[in-house]
């Protein structure tokens, strides 16, 4: 603009050489002139304006800490950030930007970016939302206050709802909680949550009995019921000083399924962003859980490829190998694993048990006493030292290891279960007894092959007296 | 002479026997006008702990590092002043070869400096060091000590000599030979046979060498997620079979490997009031759990049922300190346990034997912690006002930023943060302080405490620890709002001090509650001696020493002045039965 103004100057001294007309056409090229000059100055200043509000939204994008940032991590959030710079006013550009830095522990930007998204999106519940989600951690509040909001935007949001209870709930106030809860539908996805943040709401009003009553009618409408549910009516029976309802609804909360909380529907992705191996490392674990042997396989060698430092990876990777039928690559692996991490007592104990898949005791036992150097509380790694020893004939020194295996690890049945075969073999009956009797009384003795074990070595112990092999 | 004798005949002008008689020590009365801004504490610059600070490197980001290490106040010496322990953290190649790295002993001398006796005293850790424990282990009137670490356990027998400290390793010999990462430890004859037994808590099943990042891929020290949880550790005395000072461990037949977890902390005393010794274990980030005693020694796990494993949301947290105090002055004392951030640090209000709610909301504690990771915790009477006080030192434990963190310079100080007291007030509520005093102000990766009247002054002094720094001895100079009454309780035919014994001081119309308790906090040790604020009392009516071992009746001592330190001596009182009592008033 400014270029065509300047260009139109010559024509007006142009005309103003031819005489009368010439005053009228001066006059009116003034005014034209000023005209232009006005606009010229408004254009300018508007320019500078924008210019500023632009250069205004670029220094307000937060930028975030790179020292000891995955590569990976670190590329994404600056993509990101540039979109964010190419699209200020764009508020899911900065939701995505704050999502991504919230997964990587960028509290402090990810906030700024939610709240920068509410003001170009107001009517969003998702900004206070994930905002509430931040200040949980340090402002139960303020955390409230951003749910607030949320809810008034999105009311049918049964998420939020809960959320907001269980946040007054925390904050102390029992029945802004209940009133919240009051509202929502037993029939609802949301009926078990519900009916356990009330029971809890009660508690916190001292009013166990309430808490026993909600449990009841729960049970007989048929709906709510969950083990936390029972805990936590168990807790108000102590409370009300009925130690045996308490008791009996303890064991009844053992029989119940496990709370199934309302998912966040506006959360998805978030797991896209994990760089750290989290998780592709359950993925994998899961497969593998699944018997898909050959999938995790493939996921954890990408792993160990990304994480070439750690050593979980491929040992997790050797495993899989070996659950596939391949102990001689899983061996292999392990092996060049032990060379590289030779300190990591883990991948010496399963590249022993390997090997003793494969025949080779005596590897096994050099890598077992290597493991057991790099960590002599290791339980497992000692039982199955005990093992070999008594293949190997080696009977006294096999329940000494025996022995310290079971102090090391008090908890696992299956290593007691190895003392108890030990003793028998030694002949030692009293303390074979007794050690049956301390494995019998574990939790884990309730397993069905936990059961089948103890029977099967109680039938032993029984032979073995019969035959006056145990006195 | 035996040393608990000598203890009472070097102390005589300042300790009374429970009869109330006798001349006031010379200490400060309550102070007419107090400053609301005074400081509480004033380090007093201890050289022999300066010159030797916590190691930790800064580059293994070994798991831990990160968790630090604990200390403690006792008398080693059984001169009648406390003495200071401090754990170290790193064992370098050499201390190895040595056997481990020195634990720092120093003694208190008559004009209330510190000799380091450390080389002498020959205490090692066996791994990176986590707390200290002294204990008469076999009733010969000697304070001995027991080591965790990273790396097991090591117990010492003290065999002094000539006035000289000397100390024998007996871990082997005692039946103690452990390698699991053992954390927070505590004595209880919870048998009642008149022997110290032995609770060891154990943390995770660790693997060294473990790597860990946080979530944008930065390297960090692991969670203890990344590891599973192991079983804690029950150690019978021998000492009523004859054989003092050796251990059988009973971990599995006492029915405690029914529930592995990952312990920091542990409180050993009564909390069902059947007068039998329960255990209670502060989890990190798993449900702490409370074995209730039943008979022939056999413990289940009840802290789910008793309201005190789990947050009110039923949400398991990270608990690492301990305390055991009657924080709203009810008679019933309460858990309070330190928690990471994110969390609140939790209190467990005692509503009745044994049954707790979590109330920390209401106790105005919630909102002040959650930007804090709690360690070490005491509850005092800070300022002798009759309301008790708490003390929390922090320090993080993931170094990703915070909502609101400052840029921070050092390795260690990214992970540093403020110690915090929160003042009891009269509405039951507390508050915390925010006074511009050092030990508020500075920011630091603490991790112990121990509490104490160091210089029996009659208030509550502090010994602290923070990872790669030294630790610090901290004196009270709060103005005092009151007055106090210290009481060491002995259990004289053993010789020794008498853990997990309750004591109730009645003064007017109040009841005053309090334990034998040291083994508290984290990884340290409180002095063992029980302090009362008693506010404008100047006097006590009586009290009542419900003995650990006993499971009925009681032992009422004679009241007399306060101000003073009193030891209550077995059998010196009355003895009363439960049908005796008549509503806890007592009558002359």
């Amino acid at each position: 603009m400014s270029e065509s103004g300047r260009s139109r100057e010559p024509a007006v001294t142009t005309t103003s050489t031819h005489g009368a007309h010439t005053s009228s056409a001066a006059r009116s090229a003034r005014v034209r002139s000023s005209l232009f000059a006005t606009l010229f100055l408004a254009a300018a200043i508007s320019a500078v304006i924008v210019g500023r509000r632009t250069a205004l939204d670029r220094s307000a994008v937060p930028a975030f800490a790179e020292a000891g940032m995955d590569r990976v991590v670190r590329e994404l959030l600056s993509d990101l950030r540039a979109k964010v710079e190419q699209r200020p006013r764009e508020a899911d550009s900065w939701g995505q930007y704050g999502l991504c830095l919230l997964q990587h522990e960028r509290p402090r930007e990810s906030l700024a970016c939610f709240r920068r998204a509410h003001t170009l999106d107001p009517d969003n519940p998702r900004w206070p939302w994930f905002s509430a989600m931040i200040l949980e951690q340090t402002d139960l509040a303020a955390a409230a206050d951003e749910l607030e909001l949320a809810l008034r935007l999105a009311p049918d949001a049964l998420h939020v709802q809960l959320k907001l209870a269980g946040t007054r709930l925390s904050l102390g106030d029992p029945d802004a909680a209940e009133e919240l809860l009051s509202t929502v539908s037993l029939d609802s996805a949301a009926a078990a949550e519900c009916v356990l943040q009330r029971a809890r709401a009660a508690r916190l009003r001292n009013a166990p009995q309430d808490s026993l009553k909600i449990l009841k009618q729960a049970q007989q409408n048929g709906t709510g019921l969950s083990a936390e549910l029972f805990e936590e009516a168990a807790v108000a029976a102590m409370q009300s000083g009925q130690l045996d309802l308490a008791k009996s609804l303890q064991h009844e909360a053992r029989q119940q399924p496990p709370l199934q909380p309302l998912p966040d529907p506006w959360l998805p992705g978030l797991r896209a962003y994990d760089v750290s191996g989290g998780a592709d490392s359950a993925a994998a674990d899961q497969l593998r859980a699944q018997g898909r042997l050959a999938e995790a396989a493939t996921r954890l060698a990408a792993l160990a490829r990304r994480f070439p430092d750690r050593s979980r990876p491929a040992l997790n990777l050797a495993l899989a190998l070996r659950d596939q039928g391949q102990p001689q690559r899983a061996a292999e692996a392990l092996r060049e694993l032990a060379d590289r991490f030779p300190q990591d007592p883990l991948v010496r104990f399963h590249l022993a048990v390997t090997e003793v898949q494969l025949g080779r005791v005596d590897a096994a036992m050099a890598e077992l006493t290597t493991c057991l150097q790099l960590k002599p509380d290791y339980g497992m790694a000692r039982a199955a030292l005990a093992d070999l020893l008594a293949t190997a004939g080696q009977l006294p020194e096999a329940v000494t290891e025996a022995e310290r295996a079971v102090t090391d690890a008090p908890g696992d049945i299956w290593i007691h279960f190895g003392l108890i075969r030990l003793l028998l073999a030694t002949g030692q009956a009293d303390r074979v007894r007794q050690q049956l009797e301390l494995a019998a009384a574990l939790p884990a003795a309730a397993g069905q092959q936990e059961r089948a074990e103890l029977e099967e070595l109680r039938r032993q112990v029984a032979a073995a007296a019969a035959q006056g092999g145990v006195e | 002479m035996p040393k608990l004798l000598r203890s009472i005949v070097l102390l005589s002008p300042l300790i009374l026997t429970g009869c109330g008689s006798g001349a006031v020590p010379e200490v400060p009365g309550p102070s007419a006008s107090l400053q609301a801004d005074s400081p509480v504490f004033r380090d007093r610059l201890i050289r022999e702990l300066a010159r030797h600070p916590h190691q930790a490197p800064t580059d293994t980001f070994e798991m831990p590092e990160i968790m630090g290490s604990g200390c403690s106040m006792a008398d080693l010496n059984a001169d009648g002043r406390l003495d200071l322990l401090v754990v170290p953290g790193a064992v370098s190649a050499s201390d190895a070869a040595a056997g481990g790295a020195l634990l720092r002993v120093l003694l208190q001398q008559s004009d209330g400096g510190f000799a380091d006796v450390s080389v002498e005293a020959a205490l090692r850790v066996r791994g990176f060091g986590m707390g200290c424990y002294a204990a008469d282990i076999d009733n010969d009137g000697d304070a001995d000590v027991l080591t965790t670490s990273a790396a097991g356990t090591a117990l010492f027998r003290s065999e002094a000599a000539a006035d000289k400290l000397q100390f024998h390793d007996i871990t082997d010999s005692a039946g103690l030979t452990s390698s699991r990462w053992s954390t927070a430890a505590a004595f209880v004859d919870y048998d009642g046979d008149g022997w110290l037994d032995l609770f060891v808590v154990h943390y995770v099943d660790y693997f060294s060498g473990s790597v860990c990042a946080d979530a944008a891929g930065r390297r960090d020290y692991c969670g203890p997620q990344a590891f599973s949880g192991t079983a804690d550790a029950l150690y019978h005395n021998l000492g009523g079979q004859g054989q003092p000072g050796v251990f059988e461990n009973v971990t599995v037949s006492a029915g405690l490997a029914a529930a592995i977890g990952k312990g920091l902390g542990t409180i050993c005393t009564d909390l069902n009031g059947d007068r039998l010794p329960d255990l209670y274990v502060a989890n990190d980030m798993e449900p702490n759990r409370l074995w209730i005693q039943g008979p022939l020694g056999h413990f289940t796990d009840e802290g789910s049922l008793r309201g005190c494993a789990v947050d009110l949301q039923g949400r398991p947290q990270a608990s690492m300190g301990t305390a055991l105090a009657d924080l709203d002055h009810d008679g019933l004392e309460d858990l309070f346990l330190t928690h990471l951030r994110g969390e609140t640090n939790t209190w467990y209000r005692q509503l009745g034997a044994g049954v707790f709610l979590d109330d920390t909301v209401r106790s105005g504690l919630a909102e002040p912690s959650r930007n804090d990771t709690g360690f070490g915790v005491a509850a005092r009477d800070l300022d002798l006002d009759g309301r008790m006080d708490l003390v929390v030192v922090n320090g993080r434990v993931m170094r990703a930023p915070l909502l609101t963190s400052p840029a921070a310079g050092s390795h260690w100080q990214e992970y540093a943060e403020r110690r915090r007291i929160f003042q009891g007030s009269a509405d039951g509520r507390f508050r915390p302080l925010a006074a511009n005093e050092e030990f508020l102000q500075q920011s630091q990766v603490s991790r112990g405490m121990a509490a104490g009247d160091i210089d029996n002054d009659g208030d509550i002094d502090l010994l602290t620890t923070s990872i790669a720094a030294p630790a610090q001895l901290w004196e009270n100079i709060a103005p005092r709002r009151g007055h106090w009454l210290t009481l060491r309780v002995l259990d004289t035919p053993r010789r020794r001090d008498a853990p997990g014994a309750r004591v109730v001081v009645h003064t007017g119309r109040n009841r005053r509650t309090g334990s034998v308790l040291p083994h508290t906090s984290y990884l340290s040790g409180h002095d063992p001696r029980i302090h009362f604020g008693l506010g404008d009392s100047s006097g006590y009516d009586a009290i009542d020493v419900y003995w650990p071992d006993e499971r009925e009746g009681l032992e009422r001592f004679s009241g007399g002045a306060a101000d003073r330190i009193v030891e209550l001596r077995r059998g010196e009182g009355r003895r009363l039965k439960d049908s005796e009592l008549s509503g806890g008033q007592v009558q002359p």
